[in-house]
């Protein structure tokens, strides 16, 4: 996996993904954005929580990153699971290394870490393709402009995404998956003149 | 002339004028009574059994059988027990359709799956499934392929929502399923712990969650209240487990059945208890929990036997292994009533005046 789950700058938030049952965590980050969608693109699963690495008494930068934090696990963090829980990354008083499950844990770190790819690459796709249109969304929610294209073009945009993150929500095998995304992105051309350029 | 049967704790305190009333009751320590009712979370506190050690009478368990039965010392099974459920409701439901609230956890998706198991499809054709975005949210793919495709829905998102539609269909809850299996997580002591003797760790007791949610002086007090209440149950309840098991299973009972009735004060509440039936109230499931908790080792794997059931029907590994007990999203609204009378009606939660005047006859001092 190319993105380490670094924050983006030295002293940026460290967020990463725990899955309490297994008692460890499956991906880190520095986007609280991204990493939300992922614990909500695995829902179908299981549930997980959102912690900040940071909150952790012992945390240091460099600690834990998505190439060992399988072997990481948390204390401290919520004793019961409330849906409120899901909507704002939790503080953590600990980091310590995880007991030995008897459970292919690398397969659930590999669809956390299949998911996250997806994430940002349905993002970059969809901010390519609203690329140098900022000013002309502002504008067009201010004003009911007639027979605006822009509107129902960024509606398209908003459908694919949803399109694709809804393929991902409800996939079980990664190569299907893929398969099914990039199909649908195939149709994608027809839809929108300029795909191929982003 | 009427009588309170069943009083909402947690809004006594709200009122000045009530408390003054039952503090001139002074042998009797309210303080540390009410610095323990957050731990229940239902809003009333009775025994079941015929000792009482809470100081408010609980006739309510006579006028809503809600008594627990006497334990047979027969093995049932869950999985049994639940498949046999559904002929008794069906006898309730004198041909009504059922409208069965899902909040898309263990209790509630057991529930469904009896009811696909059990019924042909013509049986259920207009049974409908009360429920909302944080039910599908906690199970999603059981939502797609069990609930969606089978049953009408009724959006859960503003609990008044029954009420608009009560006489429609006989409603079908999963309370008070947490009180058979003894909710002993809450409690927050570790699996390992659990199995020991309540009698040589007190200590743990009291520094569990009771004294989190409380003082160290009122923790005791509850402490020893529950100890009372096990002393006289004439069972043998030893471990962490039981201790906790009795508490939910005996004082939490009937608050836990009630709980629905709280969102309204118009519906006569034997209306209420008749055409709202709660899942896990009955003899079976109640012989089922004694054999569990009493005889059965302790299972650290919070209720196994119900996510099996569940297995059994939605082939999810997913879900038999990783799904947990979450803090219910549903059944939020503002209680409308202070005390429930024996005619059925309700002193709606402002009339203080009235609470105070029949006060005195609830209590068990």
């Amino acid at each position: 996996m190319e993105d380490f789950g670094y924050p983006s700058r030295p002293g940026y938030p460290q967020y990463a993904i725990y899955q309490p049952i297994l008692d460890r965590f499956l991906l880190t980050s520095g986007n609280l954005d991204k990493i939300f969608l992922v614990s909500d693109l695995l829902a179908n699963r299981y549930h997980t929580l959102v912690v900040e690495l940071n909150s952790a008494k012992n945390y240091h930068p460099n600690l834990i990153d998505n190439s060992c934090c399988e072997n990481w696990t948390c204390q401290g963090v919520l004793d019961l699971i409330k849906p409120s829980s899901f909507r704002h990354p939790l503080d953590i008083s600990y980091i310590a290394s995880s007991s030995i499950v008897d459970y292919p844990i690398q397969e659930e770190k590999s669809w956390a870490e299949f998911l996250y790819r997806w994430v940002y690459r349905i993002d970059d796709i969809s901010r390519k393709c609203v690329h140098n249109l900022d000013q002309q969304i502002f504008i067009s929610s201010m004003f009911d402009l007639p027979g605006s294209e822009l509107v129902e073009y960024i509606d398209t945009i908003n459908q694919i995404k949803k399109s694709s993150l809804r393929i991902l929500f409800f996939a079980n095998n990664q190569e299907q998956a893929d398969q099914n995304i990039k199909s649908f992105f195939e149709q994608c051309k027809n839809t929108i003149p300029w795909w191929n350029d982003v | 002339m009427s009588k309170i049967i069943l009083l909402n704790h947690s809004l006594l305190t709200e009122h000045p004028e009530i408390m003054e009333l039952l503090l001139s009751y002074g042998s009797y320590d309210w303080k540390k009574f009410f610095n323990t009712q957050k731990l229940f979370i239902h809003e009333a506190r009775y025994s079941r059994t015929h000792y009482n050690p809470w100081p408010f009478r609980n006739e309510v368990a006579d006028l809503f059988k809600q008594r627990m039965p006497s334990f047979s010392d027969k093995e049932y099974e869950f999985g049994e027990v639940t498949d046999h459920r559904i002929s008794e409701i069906l006898d309730i439901a004198e041909g009504r359709p059922w409208a069965i609230c899902w909040s898309g956890g263990i209790d509630s998706t057991v529930m469904i799956c009896s009811v696909l198991k059990n019924l042909e499809p013509q049986q259920r054709k207009n049974f409908a499934v009360y429920c909302n975005h944080v039910s599908i949210w906690e199970n999603p793919r059981f939502f797609r392929e069990f609930v969606e495709p089978n049953f009408k829905l009724i959006d859960s998102f503003r609990y008044e929502k029954v009420y608009e539609n009560f006489d429609q269909y006989l409603w079908i809850d999963g309370e008070p399923a947490d009180c058979l299996w003894g909710s002993a997580y809450r409690y927050r002591i570790s699996p390992q712990e659990l199995g020991r003797s309540w009698r040589s760790s007190l200590d743990t007791l009291v520094s569990s969650f009771i004294q989190r949610l409380t003082d160290t002086q009122s923790a005791k007090w509850f402490c020893e209240r529950v100890i009372e209440d096990i002393e006289n149950s004439g069972l043998e309840i030893d471990t962490l487990s039981q201790f906790t098991w009795w508490n939910n299973f005996n004082t939490g009972w009937i608050g836990t059945n009630f709980r629905k009735t709280y969102f309204q004060n118009k519906i006569s509440v034997y209306h209420i208890m008749e055409n709202f039936i709660n899942w896990y109230d009955n003899e079976a499931y109640q012989q089922w929990s004694m054999w569990y908790n009493l005889v059965l080792p302790f299972e650290s794997d919070y209720k196994k036997a119900a996510k099996q059931y569940i297995f059994d029907i939605d082939k999810n590994v997913y879900s038999l292994n990783f799904k947990t007990k979450m803090h219910s999203g549903g059944r939020k609204g503002r209680h409308e009533w202070l005390a429930v009378l024996d005619d059925g009606t309700y002193i709606a939660k402002d009339d203080i005046n009235t609470v105070i005047s029949m006060l005195p006859d609830h209590l068990n001092l």
